[in-house]
Parts: C-alpha cells; sequence; structure tokens
C-alpha cells in the first residue's frame, strides 16, 4: 500500500513538473513570438523608406543625367528601333553541289580544288505572299521589287524596304 | 496456531508458522475496539490516495491535452498585418508602372513644455543653432509663456532629432508623426497636389481623393494613377526646352490615350516643389495651366469645324471655298495668316489653316447647328477629370452670327487645353468622346463614350490631319515611323480692348499613328518669341511642332507604339538632328 502510495505520489509531482514545464515553455515561446513580430513592423517601416528613397533615386531626370555623363547615353531614334518581325530569318540553306570524293588519293600536282557554288543571303521577296494592300495614307510603292543582296545594304531598312513594300506588311 | 486472546497482537509471531494464512490471521485480528480506529485510518489513507489518484489523473490529462490536443490552434498569436508596408495615416499613390509618387514617413516633431524649461532664452538660442529657419524672438517669447505644450519644430530629420535629444533638456520631448513625401519632387506637382501640415490634401489628387487616402479599408493598396512617370519626365524635358528656345513664359503638355481617356501625362510651365508650396513666387507656378487655365485656342477649333461641318453632311470633301478676300462684318475684318487669293479646297482650307475658309464653311452650318456640336464636344463644361482644380469655358451668352464665325476658327471662346485634347481624341478614335480620368483604367473597365461624330467623319479627319503634316502648317511635326497627325495652332493673346499681336499662344495637337491612332499629344507655349533659327517667326509651326516631333519621337517607344517602315521617298523629311 505504502509503495503504490508513494509510487503514486512520485508520479503526481513529476506530472505537475512536466505541466509546469511546458507552460513556461509556451509562455517563452509566446515572447519569441511577440518579439519577432515586432521586428517585422520594424522591418517593414525600413523596407517602406527604402521604397521611397528608392524611387527618389531613380528619378527619370537623375537617371538621365546619370545615363548621359557616364554612359554617354541619348534618346533613341528610329534608326534604333525594330520589330521582331521585321528580323529577316535565315533562309534554309540552298543545296549545296557535294563535293565528290576522290576516288584515288589526290596526288600533289593533281589536287582538285572544288569550291562550292557561292551563296549570298538574298532577300527573297518573290517568297513572301503578295499581302494586303497597303492603306489608303501612305502613297503605294509601286516598283517591282528588286532583290538587294543584305551585305551592299546600307542600313537594315533598305535591305527590307523593298520587303515590306511588296508585303505592305505593318500591324 | 496460537494466537492470544486479547487481540493486540497484531502482527505475526513467527513467519514461518503462519505463512500460509498470514493474511487471514491479520484480518481476523481487527475484530476489536482498536481495529474500529484502525479502519478509519486506513479508510482515511484510502481517500486520500483517491484525491491523489484523481489529481494525477487530471494533471496528466490536461499535459495531453496541451501538448496534443491543442497543436493546431493560434492561442494568442497577435496578428501581424499582412500588408508590407506598414499601416500609415494615408495610402500611396503610384504612377501606372508602379513608381512610389507619394506616401508617409514616419518623422518626430519637437515639442516643449515651457513650464519645465528653466532658461528659456539660452535654449531658444541653442534651438536656432539646429534648425536656422526658426525665429529667435517667436521662440523665446513661446518658450517664456505660461502654456504647458508648444511646437519647436515638425516633421525634423533624424539628425536634427540626435541634436535636439543630444541637449538633454527635460521639458523638450518628440513626437512621431507622418509627413508626406514626394520622392518625384516637381515632376508631379499639379497632379498630385500637396498637403497642409496635418496631411489633409489641398490640392491636386491629395484634395480630390482625399478621402479614400485616408479611408482605414484602402490604406495598404496604393492609388494607381493612369500617368506614366517616364513620358511626364520626357514632356517636361522636351517643354523646358521649349522655354529656353523660345523664351516662353509658361508651357502645358498633355498626352492622352484616345481609347481609354488615361491621361498619361500632364505637365504645365513653370512648376513647383510639392514640399514647400507656399515658397515666395510660387502663387504662379501653383496655377495649373493645363486643367485650371482657359484660353481662347485658336485654329486648332478648325478642326472641330470642319468635323461637324462634315458629319452634318452640309460639305462634302470636294467643296471648294472663296478664300480670295477678307471676310468683313461691320467693323470687324477676318483674314489669314497667309492669304492665299483664290479658291481652296476643304483639305487645303485645313492643311493651310485659313480663316476666310474656315468661316465660309461655318456659314453653311449655322449657329445653332455649331452651338450643338460644341455641346456634344464638351466645350461648355469643365472637364470631368479627378483634381479640383478645373477651368469652366468661356463663351458668349448670345451666340450670334460674329459669334459663330469667330469660334469656328477658335476665338470668342476660352476653353482649357484638357478640353481640345479631348475633343480631339473623339474626332480620331472613331467618334466617341472618351472620359478623362487621371486613375490607371483598362479599356474594358471605362464607359463607352458618347458617340459625337460619325466615324467616316472621323476616319476623314485621320486623313486631314495627317496632310497637315504632310503638306500643310505642321510640317515640322513629322517624325519617321510614327504617322503624325495634327493642327497647328496660333492664338493672339487678348489685352485691354483687342488681340496683342505680339503675344501668342501656340500650340499643336497631334496624334499617331494616324492609320490608328493611340494617342492624342498637346504642346502648348505661352507667349514664344520668334528666334533666328525660326527666320523672325514665332507660330505654332516654328515652335510647338518641332517640340512634338522631339516628343513624339521620344515617348512613343515608352508607350509601346513602334515606329512603322516607311518609304523614305515620301516624307517629306524635314527633322534636324
Amino acid at each position: 500500500m505504502r509503495k503504490s502510495m508513494i509510487f503514486l505520489l512520485l508520479g503526481l509531482v513529476v506530472m505537475s513538473f512536466l505541466l509546469f514545464r511546458v507552460r513556461y515553455q509556451v509562455q517563452e515561446l509566446e515572447e519569441d513570438v511577440a518579439h519577432v513580430e515586432r521586428t517585422i513592423i520594424e522591418e517593414r517601416e525600413s523596407i517602406h523608406v527604402l521604397q521611397a528613397e528608392w524611387s527618389y533615386l531613380t528619378r527619370p531626370a537623375r537617371l538621365q543625367a546619370l545615363a548621359e555623363k557616364h554612359l554617354g547615353m541619348k534618346p533613341a531614334t528610329y534608326e534604333q528601333l525594330a520589330r521582331w518581325e521585321d528580323i529577316p530569318m535565315l533562309e534554309a540553306e540552298p543545296a549545296v553541289a557535294e563535293v565528290p570524293v576522290p576516288a584515288v588519293e589526290p596526288q600533289e600536282k593533281t589536287v582538285a580544288v572544288v569550291e562550292p557554288a557561292p551563296a549570298p543571303v538574298v532577300v527573297a521577296p518573290a517568297k513572301k505572299a503578295p499581302a494586303a494592300k497597303p492603306p489608303a495614307k501612305i502613297a503605294a510603292a509601286k516598283k517591282a521589287p528588286v532583290p538587294v543582296v543584305r551585305d551592299e545594304a546600307a542600313t537594315v531598312w533598305d535591305a527590307l524596304r523593298v520587303e515590306t513594300s511588296a508585303s505592305g506588311g505593318h500591324r | 496456531m496460537n494466537h492470544r486472546q486479547d487481540g493486540l497482537d497484531l502482527g505475526v509471531t513467527s513467519p514461518h508458522r503462519w505463512a500460509g494464512d498470514r493474511h487471514v490471521a491479520y484480518f481476523a485480528r481487527m475484530a476489536g475496539p482498536m481495529d474500529k480506529a484502525v479502519s478509519r485510518c486506513k479508510s482515511r489513507v484510502g481517500v486520500a490516495m483517491v484525491f491523489l489518484v484523481v489529481g494525477l489523473l487530471f494533471v496528466s490529462y490536461r499535459l495531453v491535452d496541451i501538448a496534443l490536443m491543442r497543436a493546431g490552434q493560434s492561442g494568442r498569436v497577435f496578428q501581424v498585418s499582412k500588408h508590407a508596408s506598414p499601416a500609415l495615416g494615408r495610402a500611396d499613390v503610384v504612377d501606372r508602372n508602379g513608381t512610389l509618387l507619394a506616401t508617409n514617413l514616419v518623422t518626430s516633431s519637437v515639442f516643449a513644455n515651457p513650464r519645465m524649461i528653466g532658461e528659456p532664452t539660452q535654449l531658444a538660442r541653442k534651438l536656432v543653432a539646429i534648425f536656422p529657419d526658426l525665429s529667435m524672438t517667436k521662440l523665446e517669447k513661446q518658450l517664456k509663456s505660461d502654456r504647458t505644450f508648444v511646437w519647436v519644430k515638425r516633421n525634423i530629420t533624424p539628425q536634427q532629432q540626435y541634436e535636439v535629444n543630444k541637449l538633454g533638456v527635460p521639458g523638450l520631448n518628440f513626437q512621431k508623426e507622418e509627413q508626406r513625401v514626394y520622392p518625384q519632387g516637381q515632376l508631379l506637382g499639379h497632379v498630385l497636389g500637396y498637403v497642409d501640415v496635418d496631411n489633409h490634401g489641398i490640392a491636386g489628387i491629395e484634395k480630390s481623393l482625399n478621402s479614400t487616402l485616408v479611408d482605414p479599408a484602402h490604406y495598404a493598396e496604393p492609388i494607381t494613377l493612369s500617368i506614366d512617370t517616364r513620358v511626364q519626365h520626357t514632356m517636361h524635358t522636351v517643354l523646358q526646352e521649349g522655354i529656353k528656345e523660345f523664351q516662353a513664359k509658361g508651357a502645358v503638355g498633355i498626352v492622352l490615350n484616345v481609347r481609354t481617356g488615361e491621361v498619361i501625362s500632364m505637365v504645365s510651365l513653370p512648376d513647383f516643389d510639392p514640399h514647400q508650396p507656399n515658397s515666395p513666387g510660387a502663387a504662379d507656378a501653383r496655377f495649373n495651366r493645363a486643367s485650371l487655365g482657359v484660353y481662347e485656342m485658336g485654329s486648332t477649333f478648325k478642326g472641330f469645324t470642319i468635323a461637324m461641318a462634315l458629319d452634318s453632311g452640309r460639305v462634302k470633301m470636294s467643296d471648294q471655298f472663296d478664300a480670295t478676300q477678307p471676310i468683313s462684318f461691320g467693323r470687324f475684318k477676318i483674314n489669314d495668316s497667309h492669304p492665299e487669293h483664290r479658291w481652296l479646297t476643304l483639305p487645303e482650307v485645313f492643311m493651310l489653316s485659313s480663316n476666310i475658309g474656315t468661316v465660309k464653311i461655318v456659314e453653311k452650318m449655322g449657329p445653332k447647328k455649331q452651338q450643338e456640336y460644341f455641346r456634344q464636344l464638351g466645350f461648355f463644361e469643365p472637364v470631368n477629370i479627378e483634381l479640383p482644380e478645373r477651368g469652366a469655358p468661356m463663351f458668349p451668352s448670345q451666340w450670334q452670327e460674329l459669334t459663330m464665325m469667330t469660334t469656328s476658327f477658335g476665338h470668342g471662346i476660352a476653353v482649357s487645353p484638357l478640353h481640345v485634347v479631348r475633343a480631339t481624341a473623339a474626332l480620331v478614335n472613331g467618334g466617341r468622346l472618351p472620359e478623362l480620368t487621371l486613375l490607371k483604367t483598362s479599356a474594358d473597365a471605362m464607359p463607352k463614350g458618347k458617340q459625337v461624330v460619325k466615324s467616316e467623319t472621323s476616319q476623314a479627319m485621320r486623313m486631314l490631319m495627317r496632310q497637315v503634316v504632310v503638306e500643310g502648317t505642321g510640317k515640322s511635326s513629322e517624325v519617321k515611323g510614327y504617322f503624325i497627325g495634327g493642327k497647328t495652332g496660333t492664338a493672339e493673346k487678348t489685352t485691354s480692348g483687342g488681340y496683342d499681336k505680339k503675344a501668342l499662344l501656340t500650340s499643336f495637337v497631334a496624334s499617331f499613328p494616324m492609320q490608328n491612332p493611340q494617342y492624342v499629344t498637346l504642346v502648348m507655349f505661352d507667349e514664344p518669341q520668334p528666334t533666328k533659327k525660326t527666320y523672325g517667326f514665332a507660330t505654332a509651326g516654328w515652335n510647338a511642332a518641332p517640340m512634338t516631333a522631339l516628343l513624339v519621337e521620344r515617348i512613343a517607344p515608352l508607350l509601346g507604339v513602334m515606329p512603322l517602315p516607311v518609304d523614305e521617298t515620301e516624307i517629306i523629311a524635314k527633322r534636324k538632328h
């Protein structure tokens, strides 16, 4: 009887000890949470101030002055802008005449030099379907499309001039 | 078994002998007077045991409960606001791209309790050393007074706060306050407006949307404007260049989205610093010339006259008008600035900006019909926009024949630049008058504007406006690839008793790209001067139009309008780089 009583008493003491320990741990954790939340608020205030400062430092006037001074930049002009659709894509490689493999090992004197036919990349308006007629505002360009070899075009726009006048392309 | 008869012997005498029935013997010995006491004692112990067990069970139940059952609940965790910025007393304002335009920052304000201050003069001297703009005499008087609360300085910088703290005077104290800060500075002074010292809006958007800005439900969400800061800056730069080059007194620039009515940019020069709205000389700068000022806009009205004439069917594109002689009406004479002395077709009247031709056109309409169209185009009421500064148009109460003539080319009626931009948008976007707004809106959210002219009329106007730039008075506004169309306007400002030939108000209203207009721009200069480069001319084609070219070239990529490929031979390119 005594032993079981002592046992139970001991158990009670241990349980109470554990209970209060848990309670205090929870209290400590709650304090930690409150502390972290206060820190979050402080950080958010700092972020807010930094956002205002960011907006101030990225004012267009300031950026323009800096870009002009340190990078030598100027506003972009028409010649520097292009649309994705206007970039001429590479045509499929035109078939190159196959170089025949010599049956006999070539001798020094009789080396046959076979050059592949030069294949300039040509802007080929003929491939484009004659598309929508140009709008009434622009005088229709009536001249026949002339293939312009890209190497000789002065600017991208020259090379495109033919293509776009043939297709009347614009969005 | 030999046990004693007296019952006192509670134990066993010999374990060996009683081993088998020890318990029996134990309980058998209870029968006696002592046994009752013993049993009572034992039952009390038992009760105590029960209590202990119950207590133990309860404690273990609580333990289990706390450890396992409450795992999901949050208990007393306090809620931190989900929003990114702390809940301040006023919502932020951002532009259409999210750039912060106006926000509250927490600052400190210094106040004093004069009763607690022992040496007011010395303290006043020290404070004036930290805050040079405070008046020594006034501060001294306040500190010597008998009050308990006196502001020393509001919204001080952290550095100043440190210095005041370092003084170590118990009578001084800090209070946290919020100050409205405009990171973009002067750029949006007219649009945003400003607040007074207690953060109440007293001008611009701050005033008109004041109730929304302080509404607790909206604190954390910024108010998004339709303004694009980059376009605003470009417009500002271009107008500043123009003012410098042409020695103008002021300028106005507006960019409007024709479909949604969103104001992308609104600049009025001179402008001011919204942090110091009351600095000396700022009264003129605070005046919003774009929305509040009303002016006789001049020839930009010819577009409206021709549009209404075409729309009503009274004239056709192929009609011709006699512009050989000036028109006399009583003591008034109406003449062209560059008389052609011949008959002009309708497109020529517009391209060459002929006053005589325009009057001949409007005569076919009659004053009543003209008035009706003006009303439809919104020229008789202030423009509905989210600003308190909206100018009411001025026009004669009696609309007689002379009024009809003069208003046909933009004199005798004064409207704000916003009116002109809105009506031009109606002419180019298919005929619907848009509702202007300073808040970012998508095209579907905007209510469809009222149809004021037919869409065929709009198409005709687009072609005519394009011709002004290709062949007419607006040649210098041409930019390769953007197909600008527009109308110049050179108006003489009124002085006492007439018009001042030397004081001009020049404007150029433009739209691009003319095949499918997206935006309308207006550039206006107040009293531009002739220069050597302009060969002594100060008309719109020499200042407002070339500035528009500069503007459009820079803002079109920002607005997502890509240049269209052009055939160079057809454009008369007179741009100088």
